[in-house]
This record gives structure tokens, C-alpha cells and sequence, in this order.
């Protein structure tokens, strides 16, 4: 019986992307068309970079949207019958090489982290071209994100592309990170030849682009050249704000916004107030002492009615908004006060519709019109005046509204709890973020949101998490199962500490201690420490159902397993399972049939060990995917059937490379292909997947897995002979006439056969005594165990030529 | 009162701290001179304000304490 190290799951996925960021703007019908500025940008090819610097209000970002609309338009190929035979191919060909691909990312301040950003750009590349290889991220995977070898990566995988990307880093005076700036110069720098980088922003992108501005492979549109020109003016004023205006108030318009575009649009919503006198007003304007900005701003906003006056404060906060979120937003304005009656009675969503209508700076960001924003320097007006005429309280009410909004609306989706936190925290209200991530943590760790829970808790103040023990457990679980022990330890502490004093209210807190030591106890393989704690969380758990009730049946079934007690590990982790399974807990369900299966394979059950994985999920392209099919691989390897072993393999690590994580069963897997492949035939191609898998260990850490390498490397060596090689590797491991230790099995065959090999008959029978001693032991425990089951007959036999061995081996030393 | 959203302009920037010759392509037409006093003047035409605030935030990200940015003229000397 081989005691395979089972791969423990240390969940180490990146944080999930906000969608959002991702996606370009739509382009907006009404506006003025600029075909000599998309004309410009659409020169990219005979450039490396492009960049718009402007201030705020230039039309970056619209005109980017326009171009992208031009540009999908113009590419669609013109079909009129089927295609020429001959020459079909290089016509395609021609097609993708010159299919052009956006690549869109928003950035925002929280983006200046170098590991963050390049997660977002890589992202936003495989939109454009999802035919890149899915493990560019990995360097990204590690405590010590290696940011070199991503860009690196990412030029190599771009130089190998046919298609055209063009990278727009939207917002990229955000920035402030000059490791980040440096990355981004290194991949410049590379200049791999189907990739062109577009950054927007308000100021010049901090970057050093001497050499390929000297080079005329720097492209830059500005201020200047984004302005209105004469023409362009007059077709806003008449076409997209519907204003009829002299010929001199134009020009005066038109002076003194010089052409602005954000400017002038502001103007022209203040006149279409003011129809009386044109003229006039243009030349009131002005005379105006104030910011262009801030005067008209405040005048648009105040000749507003009093319904969409309040409307625009209440939302002003909203980075984003949608009908039912501005409903709740603006609740208290719905109803009649002591100051009179509601000032908002019209649905939110029809208030929208008429602000796009009237084109007051309100932006559509989807094609289907459902979410909103405002225009960046509206948005700051709006919130100046929000903040001058309601005052501080009112806006961390508001603030409090939109937290609670979007942390009911992300049952559906979890990434909208982030937004909710956001809202908490810019409400200066973390007690309430507190409270919203509470009751939702465990259903969000059962769902595998580990990253998540990791950000919004870290977020929070320490003072406030360590007012809440069941919280502070919480945080130190997910910390643990990220890997990161020493912080996990620590919050466990505060958390014990803080439940001593005070007794928590809800009772299946006072289980969290012993359930998370009981788990944690596994990864050390002790085995006694796991059952202790294990019982001890049992005991203490309300009956019912929870999370993790599953967690302790599987850290019980773990412990099982080290011993040997393949029974009772497979009882247990069952119980897991179908605990798991009906209390919606994905993440317990595939962690406990996977380490099932694993129990099965160790009892050569292999058609159990196969429905254990199959429960685990249909298969596909997610996490639950990645491990069914992996574990498939095995089964299938462990029948003899390797093509299909390889291709589960590869599916299967595919699926885990894609979540961004998962390294330990991802080095699972490099180890499976590398047996696959000598078992194929093809020893070099075994070693090829061995260094792989060791870069990656020896990246992130894995002392662990690096010694399951090393073994493997050592009984393929043993298998070709090459018995100094696995001296080499005994040494450095340690086990040279060390005790036999059955954690170590799989070290100690290989070990042993090659001591044989050596003709060193009493090593190898040391090690081979050692083992069958443990395996009799095991087997006794069982036979005693069983007293009443109908294997007892079978057990009795296996434990016979178990001791006949042992005996054998005993007289031969 | 004219607003005028300033084009091209002669700056001069003083931060705390000698800047090394390595930055120098990092600030495009600035010239950079390192002053006895123990601080660097960063000077020449800015195309406009956006260009200015590209080379503040440099100097942000790099950490240097920023001493003084004064607008010289307009246009060139």
C-alpha cells in the first residue's frame, strides 16, 4: 500500500477582477464625430506607443470609444459569396494578421500595485486574444510576485501571436508606483511587434520615452489637438445639445471655453437656461470671476428642479449606478417630510434617461443602458455641492445606503461586496463593512471567494476586527488556507483572546478555535493533534448544519489517512461530502471527494475513487473542473490507459491555470504528466515537466513539493540505473540510515531499491522490515476493528502474508 | 477675466536632493542641474499643463521632496 503525500490545498488564487474595468466604453450616439483624430490613432501601426494627455474633460475616453467603433466596423470582412478557392488560406491568413484586437483597461488608484495591474493587463490581453498561453500569470501567483517574468513572458507570448493588440490603459495618471512605471517601461521596451500601448490620462504617463519619441515611435495627441475646433464647436452646440445660437455668441462661447470640451458643454447646459439673451449671457460668463468649473457646475446643478437637484446629490457619491441602486439611494427624498412632501416621485430609472437625454454628464457604461456614471468632473461638483449644502452627516448616510444596497445584491454576485465595503469605508464606517462581510464570510468561503474575504477583511482596521472574535477567526482561516501561517497564527490568538473575555452570541463560534487548529494540525501530518481538535470542535458545534462540520469530517478523514486507517478516512471524508453537498458548500464538496478518491486509490478501489471525483463536478474550465479531471488523470494513468490519462491531465491542469492559482495541484499535476510521459516512452519529456514543475516550487516556496520532485527525479533514476544520482539525492533528503519513518514511504521504496540495485541487500531490507512492521500494525488495528464485518476473512489472510514476509525479510538481515 | 488653460510654457522645478544623470530620460527637455546647495533644478519648456503634471508625478514617485515650481514665461526665450 503506497501512501501517496496527499496535495494539500493551499488556495493561493489571485483576487478576482472587477468586470467592469475591462470593458470599453460603448461609443454614444449624438455626439460629434472627430474623423481626423481617429484617423490619427488609427495610424498606430508605424508606432510603438500612443499617448492622449489632457486635463480632465478633453474627451480622452470618447474618443477612444469612437476609434474602437470605427475600428470593429471597418473589420468586418465584406462576404458577397463564398470565398476564391485558390489563395482562400492567404486571404485568411492575411485576415488574422491584420485582425486588429482591443485590449481595454480602466485604471483607478487601487490599481498601482504592481501584481494587481499586471493581473487587470493580462486579463484584459486574454479578451482580446484568448489564444494566450494560460500560464503567463503564474509569477504573479507567489508571495514575492516576480513582475520581470510576466513581462517577459508576456512579450515572448505577443512575438508569438499572428493577430494585432492594441492595449488601451485608460486613466493611467493614476499610476503612482514606480516599480510599476519601470515594468511597464521594461515591456516597451521589449517591443514585441503585435502589441501597441495606448495611454490615456490627465498628464503625461511618468515613463522615459526619450529614445522612442528620438525614434518617431511615439505618437502623442494633446491638449491642443483634442480641443473643438470652430467647426466642431458648432456642430456640439447645434447637434448634440440642441442649441441655436448666433453666430457671435458662438465665437464668444467658443473664447472663452477655447474650445473645451467639457467646458463648453457645461456652457451650453447653463444657456439652454438661459434663452432669453444669449448674448449677453456669453459675455457674463465672461466677466465671472470663478473657475470656469466650478461656476457653471454649481449654476447647472442649482437651475435644476428641485427633484433632479436632489436627484444628482444623492447619486453623486455612486461610482457607478443603476435604477434599483439610485431607488434605495434616494429613499428618504421619496417620502413626505416635515418640510413638505416627497421631493423625488419619479422612478430613478426615468430620471436617468432624461439626464442622458439632456446631456447632463451622465455616461452610459454598458451597451444596454443599465449601469450609469457621472462624468468625472461633474461627479466632483456634484459631491462639493452635496457636501456644502447637506453636510458631512448626510453623505456617510448615503454612503451607508449604497453599502447596504450592494451587500444584499451580491447573494447574486459576490464582487459586489467589495463595492459595498468601499461605500463602508468611504463612510468612514467600518463597523458596519464589519458587520455586512460577517454573516456572508462563511457561504463566501464555501464558494471559494478566499481572495475576496482576504482584501475586504485586511481593509479593515485591526481595532475593529479584533473587537469581533468570530471575525477574527474567520480572517485567520482564509489567511491559512492562502498560506500565509504566521498571520493565520496570529489572528487565531486575537480571536481565542477576545472569545475568553467574552463569550460570543453565537454558539458555533466557540467550535472556530478547534476546527481551524484541527485543519491546521493536518498540514504538519499530525495526526493525533487533528483528532483532538477535531473531537474538541465536534463537541462544541451547534447540530445544525454549518460549513464546518465539513471542515472537521475532513481534517478527521486526513488524520485517518496518515495513520493508515483507510476505513474510517474514507468514512469520514464521505461524511464531509455529503455534508458539504447539502449545505451548498462547493469549495468542502471538491476538497473532501478529492481526498476521498485519494483514500479510494490507496485501497486500489479505483471505480469508487473515480465517483468520488465525478461528484466533485461535470467538468469544464473551473477549480472544481481542474481537480475532477486531474484526479481522473491519475485513475486513468493507474489503469493503464495513457491517452486518456493525458489528455484529463492536461485539461484538467489547464482548467487550474486558468483560476490563477491552486500551485500545489498544479505541481500534482506536472508530477502525473511526468510519469505519463515515461510511462509513454519518453523520458526526456518526464524530466522537461519535472523542471518545470521545480521552478515553480522553488518560486513560491514549496519545500514540500520540491522533496516530491526530488523523489520522483530519484526513481526515475533508479529505474535507468543511475544509482549515483540517487545516492546524491538520499544524502541531500536525509534518509540515509535514518529511522523509518512511514510519512516518508514513497522516499523510502525508492531508496530501498536502489540500495538493492547496489547490492546493498541489509539497507534495503532495513527500510522494506520498517515499512511491513507498519503495514502488520495497520492491518492488526483493522482486523480488531472489523471483528464483525465479512472482510474479516480477507483481512486475516492479507495480514498472513503480510507476517509471513515480515518473517522472511527478519532472516535474510 | 480670461481662463486660460496654459500651453506651452518655461518651468522651472527645484526638489530637495541630487537627481542622477540616469533620470534624465525619464524628464524629456528638461535640463537637470545638481546645485551645490544639495537640491536639483529641473528646467526648460513644458508643452503644457498636462506635460507639467507628468513631471511632477515623476518627481512624486520617485520620492523627492518637491521645493518650488515656478512659471517663468511663456513661449521661448
Amino acid at each position: 500500500m503506497t501512501m501517496e503525500r496527499l496535495a494539500p490545498t493551499a488556495a493561493n488564487s489571485v483576487t478576482p477582477l472587477i468586470a467592469a474595468k475591462l470593458i470599453a466604453p460603448p461609443a454614444r450616439a449624438g455626439l460629434v464625430a472627430r474623423p481626423g483624430l481617429v484617423a490619427r490613432l488609427g495610424g498606430w501601426r508605424d508606432t510603438a506607443v500612443t499617448i492622449l494627455s489632457a486635463p480632465a474633460g478633453f474627451g480622452k475616453t470618447t474618443l477612444l470609444s469612437e476609434w474602437i467603433a470605427a475600428a470593429h466596423s471597418a473589420g468586418r470582412p465584406a462576404q458577397s459569396g463564398p470565398a476564391p478557392t485558390q489563395g482562400a488560406e492567404e486571404a485568411a491568413g492575411a485576415l488574422a494578421s491584420n485582425a486588429l484586437h482591443f485590449a481595454w483597461l480602466s485604471l483607478d488608484a487601487e490599481d498601482s500595485d504592481p501584481a494587481r495591474f499586471w493581473s487587470y493587463v493580462l486579463a484584459a490581453m486574454r479578451r482580446a486574444a484568448p489564444e494566450l498561453p494560460a500560464d503567463l500569470g503564474a509569477p504573479l501567483w507567489a508571495p514575492q510576485p516576480q513582475i520581470d517574468a510576466v513581462v517577459a513572458a508576456l512579450a515572448n507570448a505577443m512575438a508569438a501571436l499572428p493577430a494585432a493588440v492594441v492595449l488601451v490603459l485608460d486613466d493611467y495618471h493614476t499610476i503612482s508606483n514606480l516599480e510599476l512605471h519601470r515594468s511597464l517601461a521594461a515591456l516597451i521596451d521589449h517591443r514585441p511587434p503585435g502589441l501597441h500601448l495606448v495611454l490615456a490620462g490627465r498628464a503625461d504617463p511618468p515613463l522615459p520615452l526619450a529614445r522612442l519619441r528620438a525614434r518617431g515611435l511615439l505618437q502623442t495627441l494633446r491638449a491642443d489637438d483634442l480641443r473643438f475646433s470652430a467647426d466642431e464647436t458648432a456642430a456640439f452646440l447645434s447637434q448634440t445639445m440642441g442649441l441655436e445660437l448666433s453666430a457671435a455668441a458662438r465665437e464668444a462661447l467658443e473664447r472663452y471655453t477655447e474650445g473645451w470640451p467639457a467646458g463648453l458643454q457645461l456652457a451650453a447646459l447653463w444657456l439652454r437656461d438661459h434663452p432669453e439673451a444669449a448674448e449677453q449671457s456669453v459675455t457674463a460668463l465672461a466677466d465671472e470671476d470663478r473657475y470656469l468649473i466650478e461656476f457653471l457646475a454649481e449654476e447647472v446643478i442649482l437651475r435644476q428642479s428641485p427633484e433632479v437637484q436632489r436627484f444628482l446629490l444623492d447619486t453623486a457619491l455612486l461610482d457607478r449606478m443603476c435604477p434599483e441602486l439610485c431607488d434605495y439611494v434616494t429613499a428618504d427624498a421619496r417620502r413626505p417630510s416635515d418640510e413638505g412632501p416627497a421631493l423625488i416621485t419619479r422612478p430613478s430609472g426615468e430620471i436617468i434617461e432624461e439626464l442622458e437625454r439632456r446631456n447632463l454628464f451622465v455616461v452610459p457604461l454598458d451597451v444596454r443602458h443599465e449601469w450609469h456614471r457621472y462624468h468625472n468632473l461633474f461627479g466632483d461638483a456634484l459631491r462639493r455641492q452635496l457636501g456644502r449644502q447637506r453636510g458631512p452627516h448626510a453623505v456617510a448616510r448615503l454612503h451607508r445606503r449604497a453599502a447596504a444596497w450592494f451587500a444584499a445584491a451580491s447573494t447574486e454576485d459576490a464582487a459586489l461586496l467589495g463595492e459595498a465595503l468601499r461605500h463602508a469605508s468611504a463612510g468612514k464606517a467600518y463597523d458596519l463593512g464589519a458587520d455586512l462581510i460577517l454573516p456572508r464570510a462563511d457561504q463566501l468561503g464555501a464558494q471559494g471567494h478566499i481572495g475576496e474575504l482576504i482584501v475586504w477583511l485586511s481593509a479593515l482596521p485591526e481595532a475593529v476586527l479584533s473587537a469581533r472574535p468570530a471575525l477574527a477567526m474567520r480572517y485567520a482561516w482564509v489567511l491559512f488556507l492562502h498560506g500565509r501561517q504566521g498571520e493565520a497564527a496570529r489572528w487565531l490568538a486575537i480571536g481565542e483572546a477576545g472569545l475568553a473575555e467574552r463569550p460570543d452570541p453565537d454558539p458555533l463560534t466557540a467550535a472556530l478555535p478547534d476546527a481551524i487548529k484541527a485543519t491546521m494540525a493536518t498540514t504538519r501530518h499530525d495526526d493525533a493533534a487533528t483528532l483532538f481538535h477535531a473531537d474538541r470542535a465536534a463537541a462544541l458545534l451547534p447540530p445544525d448544519e454549518s460549513v464546518w462540520q465539513s471542515t472537521i469530517e475532513i481534517a478527521r478523514g486526513l488524520a485517518h489517512h496518515v495513520r493508515g486507517e483507510a476505513r474510517e478516512a474514507a468514512t469520514a471524508l464521505q461524511r464531509a461530502a455529503d455534508l458539504a453537498a447539502r449545505t451548498g458548500n462547493d469549495y468542502g464538496n471538491m476538497i473532501s471527494n478529492w481526498y476521498l478518491a485519494q483514500v479510494r486509490l490507496g485501497q486500489a478501489r479505483l471505480d469508487e475513487a473515480a465517483r468520488a471525483l465525478r461528484r466533485i463536478a461535470d467538468g469544464g474550465n473551473s477549480i472544481y473542473g481542474g481537480y475532477r479531471d486531474t484526479g481522473l488523470a491519475r485513475i486513468a494513468y493507474d489503469r493503464d490507459d495513457l491517452p486518456a490519462a493525458r489528455a484529463l491531465a492536461m485539461g484538467g491542469l489547464q482548467a487550474l491555470e486558468a483560476t490563477g492559482g491552486q500551485p500545489r495541484m498544479i505541481l500534482y499535476a506536472h508530477c502525473l504528466l511526468a510519469r505519463l510521459a515515461r510511462a509513454s516512452g519518453d523520458p526526456a519529456a518526464a524530466l522537461t515537466w519535472l523542471d518545470a514543475g521545480e521552478a515553480i516550487a522553488q518560486r513560491l516556496d514549496l519545500s514540500e513539493d520540491l522533496e516530491i520532485i526530488a523523489e520522483l527525479r530519484a526513481s526515475f533514476a533508479v529505474a535507468d540505473g543511475d544509482l549515483d544520482e540517487v545516492d546524491e539525492w538520499a544524502e541531500a533528503a536525509g534518509l540515509v540510515d535514518a529511522e523509518v519513518d512511514v510519512r516518508r514511504e514513497a522516499d523510502l521504496l525508492t531508496l530501498a531499491r536502489a540500495q538493492a540495485s547496489r547490492g546493498r541487500a541489509d539497507k534495503a531490507l532495513r527500510i522494506a522490515g520498517g515499512l511491513l512492521a507498519h503495514a502488520e500494525a495497520a492491518l492488526k488495528r483493522q482486523c480488531d476493528v472489523d471483528r464483525h464485518s465479512g472482510n474479516r476473512a480477507a483481512l486475516a489472510d492479507r495480514l498472513e502474508q503480510l507476517e509471513a514476509a515480515h518473517k522472511k525479510v527478519r532472516s535474510a538481515l | 477675466m480670461e481662463h486660460k488653460i496654459a500651453g506651452e510654457a518655461f518651468y522651472e522645478i527645484r526638489i530637495e536632493g541630487h537627481l542622477g544623470p540616469e533620470w534624465a530620460g525619464w524628464f524629456e527637455e528638461l535640463t537637470i542641474t545638481r546645485a551645490p546647495d544639495g537640491t536639483t533644478l529641473l528646467a526648460g519648456m513644458v508643452a503644457d499643463q498636462a506635460a507639467l503634471h507628468g513631471h511632477l508625478a515623476r518627481i512624486r514617485d520617485l520620492a523627492m521632496p518637491l521645493l518650488t515650481v515656478a512659471y517663468q514665461r511663456a513661449r521661448g526665450p
